[in-house]
Parts: structure tokens; C-alpha cells; sequence
């Protein structure tokens, strides 16, 4: 019988699909009767997919050039 | 500018030897070893030894987001992440010699810009290093927000909007969480490779992901849960 603290404590398997036949079984049976589990499992679920989806922190411009040009100056410079 | 692709290198310029021989005891263990062998950087970091500065010059196109992604998720800023990304491959150039061929090029490079980024955090002062971020307590994970989400969360808000939100709530997480989240989920490594750049059990590095994704998850709740009180929850 699987518990929303069992739950919690697994949710990483959860959202990365590694769990257990068994434990899916346990889990399917906990979320048919746990509303706040069912939250939690679906919006941590968005979390990552949101994360991963939308293209956060881009490079700034220019900075390979800025890197190349401080190697190439440090070569000239002896 | 026009990129050489790796396929068109001649087999003569890669590096085999190295990546098939034998590995030395401190660095050669099992997992290092096999990554070592599909690294499809190898055939640059051979041509940059060769004193090919544009093929130096691909490894750092190949790798600048990566490298600036992992950097800001060390130092939480933008100025710092930059100034220690341009320092870490400044020095990676530097060495390139030393590298030892027993891990992936791009675990190697990393590991140079996790110095760079700790180092950074050692200048600031105002941070503690990464190992002595306060685990918080259990409380701090637990999950309080739990009203359904809309159906497609991100469509309340322009695309624009989405990545501020996004960029403000992820720079808001303790480092050792945040550090995790920008290498599974932003940057999507494999859990093994984000563990080996950081120098992590996996098990340790998926139980800060899961830290960090249930914090994150805390605090975008507000943005994106339902607007009616219909779902319930808190």
C-alpha cells in the first residue's frame, strides 16, 4: 500500500517513468483516491516539462568572439 | 561562419590510441572510461592540440551554453557566470595538454568551469561553497500549494513572460538545487553525466533534482494553478 509520504519520497522515479511494476500498481491505487497526490504528481509533472521546454538563460551575444579573442591575445603575448 | 562538421575529419587526425588504451588507475574507473570512448569531441580537442585554434574554437561554440547554463546555476547571476565561463575556457585552452583523454572532453571542460564557478562563490563571500548550503528542513520540501494547474499552464502568460518567471523562480533556488535543476531539466544531461560533472553520487544528485523540482514547483504554483476556485486545494 503506497502513502503520500511514500509518494513524496519517490516522486523522482515517478516523473522520470522508472518505477517498479509493483510500485505503479501500489501508486495507481493511492492517486484513484488521493486528490492532493494527484496535484502534486501532475503539476511537478509541469514543472519539468515547462523547464525543459521553454529555452531559458540564452548566451549572451558575442561571448564566443570575446573567449576567442582573449586566447589569441594571451598567445601574442608573451 | 561556417562550421566544419566532425564526420569530414580524416581518420588520421583522431586521437584513437588514447581513448582505447589502457587507463591509469586514478582516473580510468569503469564509467568514466566507457563515456570516454563515444566522445565526439575527440576529433577537435586532437586538431586543437594540433594547434588548430578554429577547431578550439568549435569546442567552445559546441559547448558555451552548456558551460554558461551550469555556471549560472552555480553562481545565480549572469556577470559571474559569464566573467567564470570566460575564465574556465581560457584555462581549458591553457591545458588542453593535460587532458587525459580517460573522461569526455565536455566532463572535463566542466569540471574546469565548476572550479571557476566555486571559486567565484569563494570571492563573493556573501555565499557559503556549495557543500555548505543548509539542507534546509524537511518542511522546505514539502509540498503546501496544491490546487490543480491550468491545462496548458504557460499559455496565461507571452513566451517572454514564461522565461522571466521561469529565469527569477530557478535563480531563487539554494545552489546545490539549483545547480541540479539547470543540468537535468534545463540542459538535459543524462542523470549519470550531470553526477560525474559534479562530482555526485547519482543517488545524491537525483535527490537534489528532486529538491529542486519540488521547490521550483512551490513557487510557480502561484503563476500557473487554476484561477477558479472550482479545483479546490489550497
Amino acid at each position: 500500500m503506497c502513502s503520500c509520504q511514500d509518494l513524496l519520497a519517490r516522486l523522482g522515479e515517478v516523473l522520470d517513468d522508472q518505477v517498479t511494476a509493483d510500485f505503479r500498481r501500489d501508486l495507481q491505487e493511492h492517486l484513484s483516491h488521493c486528490r492532493r497526490c494527484v496535484v502534486l504528481v501532475n503539476s511537478t509533472r509541469e514543472t519539468v516539462r515547462i523547464v525543459t521546454e521553454h529555452r531559458t538563460f540564452v548566451l549572451p551575444p558575442g561571448i564566443s568572439s570575446k573567449i576567442m579573442k582573449r586566447i589569441c591575445g594571451a598567445k601574442e603575448d608573451p | 561562419m561556417d562550421r566544419p562538421q566532425p564526420g569530414s575529419l580524416p581518420a588520421a587526425g583522431l586521437p584513437a590510441a588514447r581513448l582505447d588504451g589502457p587507463l591509469s588507475a586514478e582516473v580510468g574507473t569503469a564509467p568514466y572510461a566507457a563515456e570516454a570512448r563515444l566522445d565526439d569531441d575527440a576529433a577537435w580537442v586532437a586538431r586543437a592540440l594540433a594547434g588548430d585554434a578554429g577547431a578550439f574554437e568549435t569546442l567552445v561554440e559546441r559547448h558555451a551554453h552548456r558551460v554558461f547554463r551550469l555556471l549560472v546555476g552555480l553562481t545565480g547571476n549572469h556577470a559571474d557566470a559569464e566573467d567564470a565561463m570566460q575564465n574556465a575556457f581560457f584555462k581549458a585552452h591553457r591545458h588542453l595538454g593535460e587532458f587525459q583523454s580517460a573522461s569526455k572532453f565536455s566532463t572535463w571542460l566542466m569540471r574546469i568551469a565548476i572550479n571557476e564557478g566555486v571559486e567565484c562563490l569563494r570571492k563573493r563571500r556573501s555565499q557559503p561553497p556549495l557543500e555548505e548550503w543548509d539542507e534546509g528542513s524537511e518542511e522546505a520540501f514539502r509540498p503546501h500549494l496544491l490546487r490543480p494547474w491550468e491545462e496548458n499552464p504557460e499559455h496565461l502568460y507571452s513566451q517572454v513572460q514564461v522565461r522571466e518567471i521561469l529565469e527569477r523562480e530557478i535563480l531563487k533556488l539554494p545552489a546545490k538545487y539549483r545547480v541540479a535543476v539547470m543540468l537535468r531539466d534545463v540542459e538535459q544531461l543524462p542523470a549519470e553525466e550531470a553526477a560525474a560533472a559534479l562530482e555526485l553520487p547519482v543517488a545524491t544528485l537525483k535527490t537534489r533534482l528532486l529538491r529542486g523540482r519540488l521547490m521550483l514547483r512551490e513557487t510557480l504554483s502561484p503563476h500557473f494553478r487554476k484561477r477558479s476556485k472550482e479545483g479546490g486545494g489550497v
